[in-house]
Parts: structure tokens; sequence; C-alpha cells
């Protein structure tokens, strides 16, 4: 294949073909991402806690009630702009920044509007800091990530699409701090089993927008070098090297977290 | 690491700044809270309970008045070191959690009879 596939045909029809398969799954399954037992499968299995984790898994999901719709509306869109982005209507940088902004705007409007609408709350005696979910170098990848794009701004057919993965990243930013400082789910009926989940759950919403702000800049710093070829200047390639490492720190802090992940119920047996 | 949870329930007569009162002295007296522990700050109390700032502020307050948190500036509010003379406080303690206990369940329509029948096979005797 030669050097015009790789340079347009490919980041066309890659960028395309993912959005829609994205938004098929968006439509096809919501619950994939508002189902809080997925993140419990190891725990659900257990045949001493797992009823009870279940129990409160189940009261959870039904106080939060995450609706569904707006993962549908995402999935269409997705399809409609990888369908304009694979027949070459839309720029792959351009639909690549539309659809990382919907993204973003999706996942705002889902976790923030999430209250405790339970009459019955409870609450742990325990302070809670910006930096219990995340670290604070997870925030300042994020910061240092969401300005890469800006060497970009003056690049005539690029100028938008960073002004906009720019936006997108600090928004996500905003997002992440916004969901740490949220209310605690707690109902008080199964309280060390409530503590395990509400931990979890509320590291998963930071960390998710947060590693969203480092890893949409870099895709797009990656589409933009490659836009140039060999013409990016040195300060555009320094911020696709920073942008690349800012990405690399938060998917090797989401590792560790995995890799590290204590069985909850070590944790329960200790309370 | 062990997890206190605190509770409002609406459905009690004792006001919710009351509530949140005798239960973070309860867990004082418990140990739960040790001496110099950290409290969550008011607006985080607030929040995860669903009362007004006030609410808490005002048993914090309280709280504060009777020896048993010492607000430090920064450092935010904690349990005092030295805790009050507490023998006469753990049994109002007492009574307070029993009167609030028969106050609820006859609001659920159970009679003083069922309650203390329920009590005596639940509360192991000696």
């Amino acid at each position: 294949m030669n050097h015009a596939f790789w340079a347009h045909d490919f980041p066309r029809l890659y960028i395309g073909i993912f959005e829609i398969c994205f938004g098929i799954v968006l439509i096809a399954s919501p619950q994939y991402f508002t189902n809080l037992q997925r993140r419990f499968r190891r725990e659900l299995k257990d045949p001493v806690l797992g009823s009870r984790f279940l129990s409160v898994l189940q009261r959870r999901q039904s106080i939060e009630a995450l609706p569904l719709m707006p993962w549908r509306v995402m999935g269409l869109f997705g399809i409609i702009l990888g369908y304009l982005t694979a027949f070459a209507f839309v720029t792959p940088v351009v639909s690549y920044a539309l659809f990382c902004f919907a993204l973003s705007a999706l996942t705002c409007v889902v976790f923030l509007r999430m209250r405790n609408r339970s009459e019955r709350r409870a609450a742990m005696l325990t302070p809670r800091t910006a930096t219990d979910t995340a670290p604070w170098w997870l925030y300042a990848a994020a910061v240092v990530s969401a300005m890469t794009p800006l060497p970009f701004l003056n690049v005539t057919g690029l100028s938008a699409p960073a002004a906009v993965v720019a936006l997108v990243s600090a928004f996500s930013i905003v997002a992440a701090a916004t969901v740490n400082g949220m209310a605690a789910i707690l109902t008080g009926d199964d309280a060390a089993i409530e503590a395990i989940v509400e931990r979890r759950m509320r590291t998963v919403r930071v960390a998710t927008p947060l590693i969203l702000a480092t890893a949409v800049p870099v895709v797009f710093l990656a589409m933009g070098t490659s836009f140039l070829r060999g013409n990016a200047s040195v300060l555009q390639n320094w911020a696709f090297a920073v942008s690349f490492g800012a990405c690399f720190v938060s998917f090797a802090w989401l590792a560790a977290c995995i890799a590290r992940k204590q069985f909850a119920r070590d944790r329960v047996l200790v309370v | 690491m062990s997890e206190t949870l605190i509770a409002v329930d609406p459905e009690l007569q004792t006001p919710p700044y009351q509530q949140i009162f005798e239960q973070i002295r309860a867990a004082i007296e418990r140990g739960v809270l040790p001496a110099d522990a950290a409290l969550p700050t008011v607006r985080q109390l607030a929040g995860d309970l669903g009362v007004a700032p006030n609410t808490v502020a005002r048993a914090y307050a309280d709280l504060q008045t009777e020896g048993w948190l010492v607000s430090e500036g920064r450092r935010g509010t904690r349990v005092a070191d030295r805790l009050p003379a507490n023998r006469r406080s753990r049994t109002n303690a007492l009574a307070d959690a029993v009167m609030r206990f028969v106050q609820s369940m006859s609001h659920r329509g159970y009679t003083g009879a069922e309650i203390l029948e329920a009590v005596q096979r639940t509360v192991p005797r000696g």
C-alpha cells in the first residue's frame, strides 16, 4: 500500500469504523456502561458475601437510576459521524474532535445529574479529599495533556479541532473534580459493603474522565503530526511527546490500580 | 478499616441536628472515632446526609461546646484529645437511643408490649 493510503485513507477508515462500532455497542447494550455489577464480578461470586454485594448493588442501581437514552443518542451520533467520516464527508480530525466532545458531554450529563434520591441517607465519618480517588500527579498529567493541542491552533485545517480537543480535555478534568466532590450514595443498611462499593465507584467515575482527558489529545496529536508529515515544528513534536507521556502515565496508574485491587472480602472481614 | 456510618431518619421526631450530635457522640464514646480523628467537613457531611449545612454546623458546635470535638482552623474538626468525663453521658446516650428506638417502633404501629418482648428475646441475659 502506498503512502497516500496510510496518510489519508487509513485514518478516515479507522476513525469511521471505530465510531460506527462504538455507536452500535452503545445502542445495543447501553446498560453495559451503567451496570454496577460488572465492576464487582469477583465479589458477587463469593459464597459468603455475594448476596450482600448483590443486594447493595441493586439498591444503589435503583437509587442512581442512570438513564439509558443518552447513551443510545450518543450511539446514533457515533454511527452517523462514522458513516460521514468513512465516506470522506468529514475529515477524520474534525470527526474525532466532535466524537470526543459528544462523549465528554455525555459523561458529564449522566454522572453529574446523579444524586442520592433515597429517603434514608447515611454518611461516612471520614473526610474526603481531592486526592482520595486519584493522585495529584494524575490531575497534573491531565492538565498538561489538555494544553498539548494548543501548538496546532495556527495550523490550517487543524485549528478548530485543536481547540475542541483542548476544551474537551479541560472539560473532562473539571468533570472529574466535580464527580470527586459529589455526595456519597449510602443508605446505612450494610455499612461495610456500601463503603467498598462507594469507594470503588467514585474512583472509577473520577478516573474515567481523567484518563479521557489524557487519551483524547494523544490521538489528535498523532493525527495532527501525521497530517503535517515532516513539517511539524519542534514545539508540535514536543507537544506530541508530552501528550504521549501523560497518557502513558495515566494508563500505567490504571494498570497498577487493577493489579493491586484488594479483594473486597478481605476488607469486609476486617471490619 | 472500620467504617463508621451515621444516618438521619426523617421519620423520627428527634431533630436532624440532634440525631447527628448523638451518633457522633456515641461513636466517640464507643472508641470507634479515636482521639484526634479527623471528621468530614460540614459541607461534605451535609451533602452526604441531604441536610442543610447549618444542621451539621449546629451539631458540630454543640459537640465542641460539650468538649467532644475541637476545631483547628485549616486542620478541620477533630475529636478532642481529652474527652469529657463520660459516665453520665454514656447513660444518657443509652437512654436517648432507647427512647428514639421506642418512638420509631411506636410510629410503625408496634405496641409497648411487643417492643419489650422483642428486646427481651434479643438481649442476652447476664
